[in-house]
């Protein structure tokens, strides 16, 4: 019996009657969910560095295949041997496994979680906030499972909209385990927003109690416009995402404009991160002079294929590489044309990668017009929580430099610490919420760090906290007191979220 | 000298001019696991690289994997065997394993393989190396035969090497699975005499069926594969016919082809997977 089966003996003390159950769902972001390739390539697990790096010792056409929304992929399910090593670690952890059993049942904790779908997403980066959010949330009173905290992954390469489908099947199928649960809280981060709210569209808002979104992109990041003039540079990403090293998600992205654009062609979710036509400000300034703010369909813009669009011509390529030969000793020159250098074609757009960039742009520009279409745009209890203060890609000049040409990007992109490192906060804002979100708050977290930050985790929790006490279905019970902040972590921190705990 | 990608230009298949398969300008991805645990994977790449470019591609990759500079960056060596190899190995932070990528220049292809497993591994990795052996460019998984043969390179994997259970291959337009542990009996679909105007001397077996399926399950296709003795220009040949009925959206459609083949069973094998592989990528 390894750490992570720990037996739970057969319990009755599941309350399977109480009312008050509100299963807490927590949705990963882009690259948040581990994916198994069917054999078609490396498996997507951030948490194994090998199998990362195998990633990055495939060429971009390989990748290009794999990052395809059209390639067979399964989310992941079992739980990585370190979440199954920290979960038995943790004494409360153990009594909420025990607790969540239906009566005259027994399991394990691993299974236990497993079935919650913690294995689903990165657990160096979920595992945290998912631990903490089911400690804090069911330790307290009856000895209940009032709150069961789950993970649902998704495919992120597909489009939101699909996703936003799993999603509502999967609230569903958690409603029907916990009867007579009617909703659940959804707790987002970053394009797991997205998802949640194509959810809500589609009719999901009946199940919720309310949503808290964290560092969400909801009208979209430059940074993803950027990165398909750019490529992936170190200039400019110099940070790495979840477990995964700057390098390596570099190389497998792609680090020129080229490799980029074939990379992401046929990726539909992470398309869906370009900024839409109402990113609130402006972005990106042409050539003569306008903005985003004077065109209605940006996506318009983006499928141009000369600047400031992103989409590649046929048949355009990198650099070829030059390798010189040289004759053995002694035969310089007997052989003329013989030692000829090796000339190796750069990286090239092809036709197909064209039609499908080109295609999946069309389906982005669709998927978020449907996104931010008529009111109701958000769930009437939206929690908005976004991260500040870090070096972000916020616009990007065309009239810098040598206007309208692809070089001197330093002079080009404009970045400043308003953002959370990938998300502009005037996007994470969420202006355009209709109706607005209860609560918005600011915080000093970086995008793909933030559930790092103790003090964040905590805000999370009272967010999912004032969600409950809104509706009446939770106890009003403080939580424990944060840890001290320090100036560092605190800028901005729980006090900023306005009507927090503490007003109830 | 300009090295250029394969074409996916039509060839002279083995006497049979064909269209040529997708899936030979694929790069199929192959995973496997040594008997002592380590885990193996193997791609395969449609670059056709030169000997002396081969240094240049495995130091271009070696960057891409160990990002920028002030990284120690690990020698590249040469593996020993019938194929110009280089290669290096790696062993990332907070692991206890190490990775292998070796280019070898095969025949026509660069092939990559990438080897995973404990520290000094890369020594069981070179003696593998050293005894590949070439094969007739061909895709082709047997499990009742050792070594397995990954488009023209043949790896002597040991006897308790477990290969996988599905072989797949991608083409531009769809992948394939086979699945060998599943044999069906589906019959003919066309008689083989109308294929092929076969001579006086020829004799014909058919044999057994392998099962074939797409992986999307969109298109049901039964084929059969035909042992067959002819005469083709005047001269007696072994030849593979093969057939298929794919059925979609309600309607079937029969088709055949042709290959020559040699008289060695292993060869045999060898065409057949090509002839079956053609065959899909017609119905496709």
């Amino acid at each position: 019996m390894t750490q992570g089966q720990t037996h739970l003996p057969e319990t009755g003390r599941a309350d399977t009657l109480n009312t008050n159950v509100v299963p807490v769902i927590l949705v990963p972001g882009v690259m948040g969910t581990r994916l198994f390739m069917r054999g078609a390539g490396p498996n997507w697990d951030p948490a194994n560095a090998l199998e990362m790096l195998k990633w990055v010792a495939c060429d971009q056409r390989r990748v290009a295949h794999l990052l395809d929304a059209g390639t067979p992929a399964d989310i992941a399910i079992d739980l990585v041997k370190a979440a199954q090593k920290a979960i038995v670690r943790r004494e409360a952890l153990i009594e909420c496994a025990r607790r969540s059993l239906p009566p005259g049942t027994s399991s394990t904790v691993s299974r236990v979680y497993t079935d919650r779908g913690w294995g689903q997403v990165v657990w160096g980066f979920y595992g945290p906030v998912l631990m903490e959010l089911e400690e804090r949330l069911n330790m307290e009173g009856s000895g209940s499972m009032l709150r069961p905290v789950y993970a649902v992954g998704y495919d992120w390469r597909q489009s939101n909209r699909n996703s936003g489908r799993h999603l509502i099947n999967r609230i569903r199928a958690i409603l029907a385990r916990h009867p007579p649960a009617q909703r659940a809280i959804i707790v987002s981060h970053s394009m797991g927003g997205l998802v949640t709210r194509s959810a809500l569209r589609d009719g999901a808002d009946q199940l919720l109690v309310g949503v808290v979104h964290t560092v969400m992109p909801s009208d979209g990041a430059t940074v993803a416009y950027r990165r398909f003039q750019t490529g992936a540079v170190a200039a400019f990403d110099a940070n790495g995402f979840f477990d995964i090293p700057s390098h390596v998600l570099r190389g497998i992205m792609g680090t020129t404009r080229l490799e980029y654009a074939v990379t992401q062609a046929r990726s539909r979710g992470p398309l869906e991160l370009l900024p839409a036509d109402t990113y609130p400000e402006p972005f990106v300034t042409f050539q003569d002079g306008t903005t985003n703010r004077n065109v209605t369909d940006i996506f318009n813009e983006y499928l141009r294929q000369d600047p400031p669009g992103i989409v590649p011509r046929a048949g355009e390529h990198d650099p070829d590489q030059i390798i010189p030969t040289a004759p053995p000793v002694g035969m310089g020159g007997a052989f003329p044309g013989m030692f000829e250098p090796i000339v190796i074609p750069g990286f090239r757009a092809e036709q197909a990668d064209v039609d499908a960039l080109s295609r999946s742009l069309r389906q982005a520009r669709d998927f978020l017009r449907f996104l931010h279409g008529p009111a109701p745009t958000a769930h009437p209890r939206t929690i908005v929580l976004l991260g500040d203060e870090h070096t972000t890609d916020l616009t990007f000049n065309w009239q810098a430099a040598t206007p309208n040409v692809r070089d001197r990007f330093n002079a080009k992109v404009g970045r400043g610490p308003r953002g959370d490192g990938t998300v502009p906060a005037a996007s994470a804002e969420f202006r355009d919420a209709a109706p607005a979100p209860t609560d918005r708050g600011t915080y000093p977290v970086e995008h793909a760090a933030c559930f790092a930050d103790p003090v964040f985790r905590l805000v999370v929790e009272l967010g999912v906290r004032r969600q409950l006490s809104q509706v009446g279905v939770f106890p009003p019970t403080a939580p424990p007191p944060p840890p001290p902040p320090t100036d560092d972590e605190l800028d901005g921190g729980v006090d900023d979220l306005p009507g927090g705990v503490g007003d109830d | 000298m300009t090295i250029l990608p394969t074409p996916p230009v039509p060839m002279d298949l083995y006497g049979a001019t064909l269209k040529r398969p997708a899936w030979m300008n694929d790069r199929t991805w192959y995973e496997f696991r040594f008997p002592t645990g380590h885990v193996g994977s193997l791609a395969v790449e449609a670059q056709i690289v030169p000997p002396e470019a081969l240094e240049y591609l495995v130091t271009q990759r070696r960057a891409r994997m160990l990002g920028g500079p002030g990284v120690q960056s690990p020698d590249i060596t040469s593996y020993p065997g019938p194929f110009p190899a280089r290669g290096f190995s790696l062993q990332p932070k907070g692991t206890a394993e190490t990775m292998c990528l070796v280019a070898l220049a095969t025949p026509g292809r660069a092939t990559t393989i990438l080897s995973t497993g404990a520290v000094g591994h890369d020594q069981q990795l070179s003696d593998w190396l050293a005894r590949a052996a070439a094969l007739p460019a061909t895709c082709v998984l047997r499990q009742q035969e050792r070594p397995f043969s990954v488009l023209g390179l043949s790896l002597p994997l040991p006897e308790d090497a477990i290969p996988p259970r599905s072989f797949q291959l991608g083409g531009e337009r769809s992948t394939l699975v086979i699945d060998w542990v599943k044999p069906t009996s589906a019959p003919p679909s066309v008689d083989p005499g109308e294929a092929f105007s076969l001579g006086p001397d020829a004799g014909v077996e058919v044999r057994p069926a392998q099962h074939w399926h797409r992986r999307d399950g969109s298109v049901v296709t039964d084929t059969w594969t035909v042992d067959a003795r002819g005469v083709v220009d005047g001269d007696a040949v072994d030849l593979f016919v093969g057939g298929a009925r794919v059925v979609r959206e309600g309607s079937a459609l029969d088709i055949f082809a042709k290959a020559e083949a040699s008289d060695a069973p292993r060869l045999r094998a060898e065409f057949t997977a090509i002839v079956v592989s053609v065959l899909m990528e017609v119905a496709s």
